[in-house]
């Protein structure tokens, strides 16, 4: 990994937390109201992150936004089920290393 | 003289004409009685009803025919009785009798064959009836049967993804620890990739079963993407010490339309099975272009395929005889044949001429003519990107210069329209989803404003479908492309545009 990229990669791990507080505010928004605006909103969220996640190498934190993303187009209520703790924790535990 | 007609009508039919009075007393006849079971020799006088009680009752006065009658000595006759106001006897009329009982037989025959046939025809239909709903319960089994493998194989990679993450954020950490520790962890990188791409397999298997592989053709220059497959092979065949190389009959930059997604996956299965079925010698990747076909051949000096598994081979979770020992799930062939299908081409594998295997594909493409590549032109050619995740676009940009590619990224689609040259650029790349508007209204209104240049419109996995397609064209985007994981395919793409 270049050096250059190894900076990037960093810059973007210390984004997470500022992330994660966007995806739990766009969460706690939904499951107050579950309105197409806050479903809409919750849904860019979890695309952006599975994007750029996807993108650079954090596999697992873009399978977990994949599947958050199919449950709130297929099934809303196993997503309110499932919960989005499992990726906070991801994006928690990357971005302490 | 007997007229002949009249001879073969005596011949074959035999028949009696009874002559009657008005009070159904036999006046004459002529004609054989026994034959119809009329008496014996001499019946003048007799009342005809005695013989033929078919008659009792009927008004004389009248031609009326009696069809198929049965006679008393078991034979069947037609009946005619014809009044004779003019005859010897006033009020009388004429009986004919006409031997009717090979008629009545045939038609017995025809009534049984007819009978027959309706049963065979019920049973057909029965059968026919059986074997759709076999059919259907197969297809609904089949489509379940898909429809897990490929739920399973999502299952799958979730998991495996998370252990690929924590290797790779592991060896990120350990990068000052001791080589056998790294040795380690790389293990666990390459095996969790090598169970990424069984899984992948398995997902594109699935497609492939439930016939949802929908190919998106884009235009694609075959030598460097055959060169880079090779690459990526290569430290494969390193590991065997086998000899790698390419023969690639095709003029420079030769494009295709193709799917160059699937083609790459078609090729590189071929390329890693011989790879993995090659122990020492060679793996020949071959090119050529002819009467509008791509022919592509991989050529190994391996084990080769017994000649019974031959046939078998590209059904899906099938392997040779010789090949049961190596890892594999047996789909590599089967998602080969599936791809080449929905191309329309032709896959074949066949014995090596000394050793190994040949597995060719054929498939048509016509080859699209475009001018060559002025390289002081590639080198003023820029790519503008759109996409508003500022992450996406800053490591875009940093692999594509490293790529030596000219890259501006936007993240805001006013300021991205505001900005495209009136030649340049060679090319515009804009993300579908977008904050406040999306990719399409993006394309459609440079269309609007007369801006011509190519621009491709980058989807994610999820969204793309064939309507999303079809209003991507009517928008005026060129071509869809998938969003990929990795930078390194989406470069590979723009450099395929070029």
């Amino acid at each position: 990994m270049s050096d250059e990229l190894k900076q990037l990669t960093q810059v973007f791990i210390n984004t997470f937390p500022e992330k994660a507080q966007a995806l739990e505010s766009a969460w706690a928004q939904w499951l107050a109201h579950p309105n197409n605006s806050n479903a809409e909103n919750l849904h860019k969220q979890l695309h952006e992150l599975s994007g750029s996640t996807g993108l650079y190498g954090f596999l697992d934190i873009h399978e977990a936004c994949q599947d958050s993303l199919k449950l709130l187009s297929n099934n809303p209520l196993a997503l309110k089920k499932t919960g989005i703790q499992p990726l906070l924790s991801l994006l928690d535990k990357h971005s302490q290393a | 003289m007997t007229p002949p007609y009249e001879e073969f009508f005596q011949q074959y039919f035999s028949p009696l004409t009874l002559e009657v009075d008005q009070h159904d007393r036999i006046v004459s006849w002529q004609g054989d009685l026994t034959h119809y079971g009329i008496g014996d020799t001499d019946v003048s006088g007799e009342t005809v009803t005695r013989y033929l009680p078919c008659l009792i009752a009927l008004p004389h006065e009248q031609n009326i025919s009696l069809p198929l009658v049965n006679l008393t000595n078991n034979r069947v006759a037609d009946i005619h009785v014809q009044p004779q106001p003019n005859g010897d006897t006033p009020g009388g009329y004429r009986v004919v009798l006409i031997d009717a009982t090979t008629t009545q037989e045939s038609l017995q025959k025809n009534q049984q064959l007819a009978h027959d046939v309706s049963l065979v025809n019920e049973k057909l239909e029965e059968l026919s009836n059986s074997l759709q709903e076999k059919n259907r319960q197969l297809d609904i089994a089949n489509r379940a049967k898909a429809d897990f493998i490929s739920g399973l194989s999502h299952e799958f990679r979730t998991p495996i993804a998370s252990v690929l993450g924590h290797a790779r954020w592991l060896k990120q950490r350990c990068q000052n620890s001791n080589n056998e520790q790294l040795e380690s962890l790389e293990t666990i990188e390459r095996s969790g990739e090598y169970l990424l791409t069984l899984i992948e397999n398995l997902l594109r298997q699935g497609s492939i079963d439930a016939d949802k592989l929908v190919l998106s053709p884009s235009i694609i220059e075959l030598k460097p993407l055959l060169q880079s497959l090779l690459d990526m092979v290569k430290p494969l065949a390193e590991e065997k010490s086998l000899s790698l190389s390419g023969k690639m009959e095709l003029e420079d930059h030769a494009r295709f339309k193709l799917d160059g997604n699937y083609l790459r996956q078609a090729i590189v299965n071929l390329l890693s099975n011989a790879i993995k079925f090659t122990d020492e010698g060679h793996v020949y990747l071959n090119a050529l272009y002819t009467d509008e076909t791509l022919h592509i051949e991989v050529v190994d000096s391996g084990i080769g395929i017994d000649p019974q598994s031959l046939q078998h081979l590209t059904s899906s979770f099938t392997r040779g005889k010789n090949a049961v020992h190596r890892p594999g799930l047996g789909l590599g062939l089967s998602i080969v044949q599936g791809i080449v299908t929905a191309m329309n081409g032709r896959f074949e594998i066949r014995p090596g001429t000394s050793a190994g295997t040949v597995a060719s594909l054929s498939i048509p493409a016509p080859m699209i003519a475009l001018p060559a590549i002025d390289p002081t032109a590639q080198a003023r050619g820029t790519v503008m990107l759109l996409d508003d995740n500022k992450d996406i676009t800053n490591l875009y940009r940093l692999f594509f210069k490293e790529a030596g590619i000219d890259l501006r990224t936007y993240t805001d689609p006013a300021e991205f329209m505001e900005d495209i040259p009136p030649t340049n650029p060679e090319l515009l790349i804009t993300d579908y989803h977008l904050h406040d508007t999306n990719g399409l209204s993006v394309v459609r209104q440079l269309r609007e404003q007369g801006h011509q240049h190519p621009a491709v419109l980058l989807t994610a996995t999820l969204d793309i479908d064939a309507e999303l397609r079809a209003r991507a064209e009517a928008a005026g985007c060129n071509d869809c492309w998938v969003k990929p994981v990795k930078v390194e395919e989406l470069i590979a793409q723009v450099r395929n545009c070029l």
